[in-house]
């Protein structure tokens, strides 16, 4: 079995058709913040989008120009077809980016299923019903789109499988904190971001295959980083310069806290056999949430030191999308919380005008000052 | 004889001179150790004032920061403190003012407590948030579903009307005054009537020629937004209900000859008002526009009114249509209800770099119009609080033109 998950990154589309032909629906979703498990059990396949940078055609007539490349990246992978094959588009409000995107497609695809989910931000008995009665009707528009009708059973099977699949990615994690040298930083990402189109089924094999292949060999020193924000995916399938960078300047990625899929490994839905796999559904969506708009900076600054405090990191690198306002609203929270900590920090545009010049300008001056150790921050 | 009649320009002072009283009740409420609470231009206020909390509104005094043209220096106050040139200007200019402790009037008092509102917009979460550590004060960040289309489900309502009853118990908490239902009641009575009389006045555009502009309504809108669920708001309104019913009865309007009649959409140039003198030298009116209808209006412009009997329900109803609230199937018919329904005869659009909820979806509702009603659109770039990013000598060259167009169709 192939354990290299930046395969199944380039096959992006395979999964999805695949799971079509054996007769289940495919949601394109935005954001692991919708019920990807509640899916799963009426037979829908939620596929996570995956985004490219480059030169937007089409959709610059329909987005404005201070839109993030990720909302681009999705409208023009409509407009060309790519996406003609999925039965509906599921986001989470992350942003409102994606919100006004949900709207154009509605607008322009009338006939298809579009829908926003709201995570709660907060956590009470009103938020609770809200999102159970949220489930429930989502599981009849599934239903009412040719998915099978929920049920208690299938749910159990398909929480208890994602829960599975969160654990595996947690050991890569865990493993890759403590012995940095033995696993890619590629390949733990691409691991990561393939859970959002492969069936998990598949994607847990695999993740134990990858597990088994590696081992902890003789430490690897080096300047331990943390990377924080968001990366384009597709660039993990196709090289990723900065990657590259880092590893020419010895450094090495200890822990990331990027945006794709990290409800895959921060939260399990957690509960005991036998309660109502619906309630503990539930409560998996109670706030705060792992996304930005959803939950104070404070406590994303503060699963970060936790981070560099376990894994021994020594810097931070934020890959800040142009354009993504939840992101950008963060840092001037981050970076003084980090550097009263005496973390020092990198912020790095990850899309527009950096060129692979000034990454690893901007990189390696970063790496000498992680050597020099003052805390402070570089803005790119 | 002089009559008793007030002008367009009579009422904006009156306006202007309620705005500074407001202003100086918060600073006293401040001094004599009363709630302030900061909240977003989506506020509940209905519900601050019914529990005894001064409402302070950043947006608002940005605004008025605008209008004296002093936007610019604290967009760059912000901007030189890691908040980026690509957020909302009104987030910018309005953490300029607090960084440098200043302002149109002299420096906000300091809020006691936040309310945000996540569901509304990334800023009226993260701005708050960030206002709420400088200040180190609570902050509470009301939630709400969002609908890509008009249909409210029976779960949007009662979350809804949760998240405003757990927003009681919190001011309850901060102040330590209790919530009474009758004096929200009262509150939320005013605010509906409040709006039913701003139907009216925005009923009475549709005439031609129109009795007031765009330029009057985004004025009036200041009680609609941080009076709503005062009597002053109601008291204002009916004033200027029957000024305009007479100007109507008259056949004054904002020009005495309209050449043509527009549809503006998106914030206005808050540094810029002017544009819409101009507009009117040039024979243009605003006969209708997105922002005052649509925004917190949303729900009255839909028919709506606040006749449930449940207060809760009735402001919930009010949030559940903000423009913020509802996708783009809504706003696009929400336009061409606008345009048509007021006689416009071409459109303005703005494309507000710092404001993504409206902006994004411009293009299709302006392939709406033309290709439902034939009504051309003209859009510009900038933004509405940071002057440094319009430029009015392009920009009416490219309006004149417009216009010229407009009419020479309409031969
Ligand atoms: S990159 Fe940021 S702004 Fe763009 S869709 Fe993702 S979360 Fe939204
Ligand atoms: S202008 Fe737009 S983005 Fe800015 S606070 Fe208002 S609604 Fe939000």
């Amino acid at each position: 079995m192939q354990t290299d998950f930046r395969n199944v990154l380039k096959e992006r589309h395979k999964w999805g058709l695949q799971h079509q032909e054996n007769g289940g629906l495919v949601m394109g979703c935005y954001s692991a913040m919708v019920p990807e498990e509640l899916m799963w059990s009426c037979g829908v396949l939620p596929i996570q989008f995956l985004m490219s940078p480059g030169t937007y055609g089409e959709s610059q007539a329909y987005l404005p120009p201070y839109t993030c490349d990720c909302s681009k990246s999705i409208l023009e992978e409509y407009l060309d077809g790519t996406y003609r094959y999925l039965d509906g588009l599921m986001v989470s409000h992350v942003c409102e980016t994606i919100r006004g995107l949900a709207g154009i497609l509605s607008v322009r695809w009338p006939e298809r299923f579009v829908h926003v989910f709201t995570a709660p931000a907060c956590n009470d008995l009103g938020a609770r019903r809200y999102i159970r009665a949220e489930l429930m009707s989502l599981a009849e528009k599934l239903q009412s789109l040719g998915a099978a009708p929920m049920s208690p059973e299938r749910l159990e099977e398909a929480i208890s499988l994602y829960n599975t699949n969160r654990e595996l990615i947690n050991e890569i994690y865990h493993f890759r904190g403590q012995n940095p040298g033995a696993v890619e930083p590629e390949q733990v990402l691409s691991a990561v971001m393939s859970a959002g189109i492969m069936p998990r089924p598949q994607h847990n094999r695999m993740l134990r295959e990858l597990l088994k292949t590696i081992h902890k060999g003789p430490e690897r020193a080096g300047t331990r980083i943390i990377l924080a924000g968001l990366l384009f995916e597709i660039e993990l399938a196709e090289g990723n310069n900065l990657f590259s960078i880092l590893r020419e300047s010895n450094a090495l990625v200890v822990w990331d806290d990027l945006a794709s899929g990290m409800r895959y490994r921060l939260e399990r839905v957690e509960g005991s056999k036998g309660d109502d796999p619906l309630d503990r559904l539930v409560e998996s969506f109670m706030g705060p949430q792992p996304a930005p708009l959803r939950s104070p900076a404070e406590r994303k600054a503060g699963q970060l030191l936790k981070a560099v405090r376990e894994y021994g990191g020594e810097g931070v690198i934020f890959l800040i999308p142009k354009y993504c306002d939840p992101i950008l609203f963060e840092i001037p929270t981050l970076i003084p919380i980090l550097k009263e900590n005496d973390v020092p920090s990198l912020c790095l545009e990850v899309s527009g005008s950096l060129s692979e010049g000034q990454m690893r300008v901007r990189v390696e001056a970063f790496m000498e000052m992680l050597s020099g150790s003052s805390a402070d921050s570089i803005w790119a | 004889m002089k009559d008793d009649r007030l002008s367009n320009r009579e009422i904006a002072q009156v306006r202007k001179a309620y705005t500074k009283s407001y202003y100086a009740r918060i600073r006293q409420a401040k001094k004599e150790g009363r709630p302030v609470a900061y909240t977003t231009a989506l506020g509940p206020t209905e519900l601050l004032y019914a529990m005894g909390v001064d409402v302070c509104m950043p947006e608002n005094y940005v605004t008025i920061c605008c209008a004296k043209q002093m936007a610019k220096g604290f967009c760059e106050e912000a901007e030189s403190r890691s908040i980026s040139p690509d957020l909302c200007s009104y987030a910018r200019c309005g953490l300029g003012m607090m960084y440098s402790m200043d302002g149109p009037m002299g420096a906000l008092p300091e809020p006691d407590f936040i309310v945000g509102v996540v569901s509304a917009c990334d800023p009226h979460a993260k701005w708050w948030e960030l206002t709420a550590r400088h200040y180190n004060v609570p902050l509470f960040l009301i939630d709400s579903s969002y609908r890509l289309r008009r249909k409210v489900e029976p779960h949007h309502e009662a979350w809804m009307i949760s998240e405003l009853k757990r927003l009681a118990g919190f001011v309850e908490e901060q102040t330590g005054l209790p919530f009474v239902e009758d004096d929200f009641r009262e509150c939320v009575r005013l605010s509906g009537e409040a709006h039913a009389t701003f139907a009216e006045i925005q009923e009475l555009r549709k005439h031609i020629p129109a009795p007031r502009g765009m330029r009057e309504m985004v004025g009036d809108l200041f009680y609609l937004i941080t009076q709503a669920g005062r009597r002053e708001s109601v008291d204002y309104y009916r004033m200027v209900l029957k000024e305009t019913r007479e100007r109507v009865r008259r056949g004054e309007g904002v020009l005495d000859e309209e050449r043509v009649r527009l549809y503006f959409h998106n914030i206005p140039l808050w540094f810029n008002l002017q544009i819409f003198d101009w507009l009117a030298a040039q024979g243009a009116v605003v006969a209708m526009d997105f922002y005052t209808n649509h925004v917190w209006h949303g729900f009255f412009f839909d028919g709506g009114r606040f006749d449930s009997e449940d207060p809760f329900r009735d402001l919930a109803r009010k949030w559940l249509f903000f423009d913020n609230h509802v996708g783009l199937p809504v706003k696009l018919s929400r336009s061409l209800i606008s345009a048509r329904e007021w006689g416009c005869q071409g459109a303005i659009f703005f494309s507000n770099r710092s404001c993504k909820v409206y902006s994004i979806g411009q293009p299709e509702q302006m392939r709406a119009l033309e290709q439902e009603l034939g009504i051309r659109s003209f859009t510009f770039e900038a933004e509405m609080a940071d002057p440094r990013s319009f430029s009015m000598d392009r920009w009416k060259e490219h309006v004149g033109m417009f216009l010229d167009f407009l009419v020479d169709a309409r031969r």
